[in-house]
């Protein structure tokens, strides 16, 4: 991540919008098929969006799958993940109990025929090593992209968010170090509380790795204001997310405030051709 | 600690003047877990023991529905100020002696109602307060989550634990927000309940009337498809307007004659306000710190214990009704 990138957000394509669910559901029903997503890869990849970033949804493994075998889109794209897909664990734990729901999980790691990280798993669940168990949560929802080039691995801010309220370090760390030694790839870090983060890391003394956090003209989930998050901004690498608000504010209103800041790269979910050629020709003017 | 607990421990201790020091966990591995990863906080397996021994300044009651109301009796007569997540309790009149208790003791409680923290809600209220939209005439009421329909093992699958289905579980968020918008309901008549699971209702629909006079119709479901996160949505009809208020938007329609009316949307992104630690939502947060501020300044917060055995007592003439076929009555615990 040499220069200032555009990023596709994988939202739209899993039913996930932040403006309403209202219009979500519309979406969902249109977009989810998965020759709609590889369409409109397809179409921002040839206007020069080279990386994804996707978060471990159920849905990931068949995209996977289907980009395989229907395009060259793997070759292309690189992949920026945000695991764990927080919903499906609070969902899990919530119908069936913490315990009940991460044995469920487990499971479905040895039906990905990946026994050595089950097994591992197991180990750790029955000797109660919860380092090692966390480990392996990390390995099976990275499964479905073991093929597919990965910049860098992000944790999702549920997580991040709780370890930084609780201020488990520990957990940081093993996710830090997990990705770093295991994967050989960069691990970041996804929160909706930047400023509090980027002082938590340093008073830890842990190398503050890249950020993706909210950044938009009218400081939606900018906790605890968009100042504070402005002042923090030169800290570390930052990928903005909510860009657009979702969807309350236009790309280019949107793109002429970030352009004030050293951003990294700016990750928007774009779910039509049209959608798509706007978001890109705003940013390309004030990136260009 | 559950899922919820975690969320509100780590919202707390993120607060000025809160620290977490202690937790009842009866889970091995999640004992392990905080042992690990939160070697300052002390476990306990069971909460009289840690009430016994720590000098704590309040209590987060993030149990299972059946354990609900014993802690917070506990805790009253005790003199421990306490938050209990929602529903308060299984019926309502299992919250009789806690009534009596903090009738006597008014020490600082809350129930766990955090979509009266959502700006869009909130916005809704202040106009209804305004008479915004005229005089009420009828309102219509939902709550919609997408549950997968089959038996769970968690506590929410067993009546004894949770109290009921999907009304207990996110359409007592719709009748928490009918009270305090609208007043005291008056009576109910269910027309229709389903259950996947024994008990388990995952489907009702009712008409209630209010003291007031005013009628909403009123129906929650998990049988539903695509709604991968709750949306709980009241539609207000008024002599002026109209008013449809969910998570996401608030949507005033004035009527400025018979063929013409003005449009306006607010939606949340307009409305936020930054909080000091987001976890999985903004009104976590701001919930916890009224809370805290509540107890710092000796108050109460509106969703407090009396409150909540209002609307456990809607909840419970739903489900008689539901029986009975016929319209119930709502009888209050005062």
């Amino acid at each position: 991540m040499n220069k200032k990138e555009l990023l596709l957000g994988d939202n739209p394509f899993f039913g996930v919008d932040n403006l309403s669910q209202e219009r979500a559901r519309k979406k969902s029903e249109k977009l989810n098929r998965l020759e709609n997503i590889v369409e409109i890869m397809h179409y921002v990849e040839n206007l020069g969006v080279k990386g994804f970033v996707v978060s471990t949804h159920p849905q990931l493994k068949h995209l996977i799958k289907y980009l395989k075998t229907e395009s060259d889109l793997l070759e292309k794209f690189e992949f920026y993940p945000i695991l764990p897909y927080a919903q499906g664990y609070v969902s899990k734990a919530a119908e069936k109990g913490i315990i009940s729901g991460m044995n469920e999980i487990l499971s479905s790691g040895s039906i990905s025929g990946k026994l050595k990280i089950v097994m591992q798993g197991s180990i750790g669940f029955i000797k109660k090593d919860v380092r090692k168990l966390l480990e392996t949560f990390i390995d099976i929802e990275l499964l479905p992209l073991h093929e597919v080039k990965k910049n860098i691995v992000f944790l999702h801010d549920g997580l991040t968010d709780l370890a930084l309220g609780l201020g488990m370090k520990d957990v940081i760390e093993t996710f830090v170090n997990r990705i770093k030694d295991n994967y050989n790839v960069k691990p970041g870090l996804v929160t909706k509380n930047f400023p509090s983060l980027v002082g938590f890391l340093e008073n830890c003394d842990i190398d503050i790795p890249t950020i993706m956090t909210s950044f938009n003209p009218i400081g939606y989930q900018m906790n605890p204001s968009r100042i504070e998050c402005e002042k923090q901004i030169l800290k570390t690498k930052v990928i903005a997310m909510n860009t657009l608000a979702a969807g309350y504010v236009k790309p280019l209103e949107s793109f002429e405030y970030l352009s004030k800041f050293g951003l990294n790269s700016v990750v928007v979910g774009m779910s039509t051709r049209e959608h798509a050629q706007e978001t890109i020709s705003a940013f390309k003017k004030f990136n260009s | 600690m559950g899922v919820m607990g975690m969320l509100h421990a780590g919202t707390l201790n993120s607060l000025k003047n809160v620290k977490v020091v202690a937790v009842t966990e009866p889970e091995k591995l999640v004992v392990k877990f905080i042992q690990t990863f939160l070697p300052n906080i002390k476990v306990y397996e069971n909460y009289v023991e840690m009430l016994k021994k720590e000098n704590l300044d309040f209590v987060y009651i993030t149990t299972p529905v059946k354990s609900h109301v014993l802690i917070a009796e506990y805790c009253a007569k005790n003199n421990i100020p306490f938050f209990v997540e929602k529903p308060l309790s299984k019926t309502a009149t299992e919250c009789e002696e806690l009534c009596k208790i903090l009738n006597k003791n008014s020490i600082t409680n809350m129930v766990g109602f955090n979509l009266r923290y959502s700006s869009t809600f909130t916005k809704a209220k202040e106009l209804l307060d305004k008479k915004a939209i005229g005089d009420i005439l009828n309102v219509k009421a939902t709550a919609y989550r997408t549950l997968v329909l089959k038996e769970g093992t968690g506590w929410r699958f067993k009546k004894e634990s949770s109290g009921g289905g999907v009304l207990i579980d996110i359409g007592i968020h719709v009748i928490d927000l009918l009270l305090l918008f609208f007043g005291k309901i008056k009576n109910v008549s269910t027309e229709k309940i389903s259950f996947v699971i024994p008990e388990i209702d995952d489907s009702v629909t009712g008409l209630l009337r209010f003291e007031n006079g005013l009628t909403c119709i009123f129906e929650t479901s998990w049988n539903v498809k695509n709604y991968r996160l709750q949306e709980t949505t009241l539609e207000i009809n008024g002599t002026l307007g109209k008013i449809k208020v969910n998570e996401d938007y608030v949507k005033i329609q004035y009527f400025e004659s018979d063929e013409e009316s003005n449009e306006e949307i607010l939606y949340r992104q307009s409305l936020y306000k930054g909080v000091h630690l987001d976890i999985g939502g903004s009104m976590y947060a701001s919930e916890d710190a009224d809370f805290v501020n509540c107890l710092e300044n000796g108050t109460q917060p509106g969703s407090n214990v009396i409150n909540s055995i209002q609307v456990q007592s809607v909840i419970d003439s739903i489900y008689k009704s539901s029986k009975s076929n016929k319209q119930e009555g709502v009888i209050y615990i005062e």
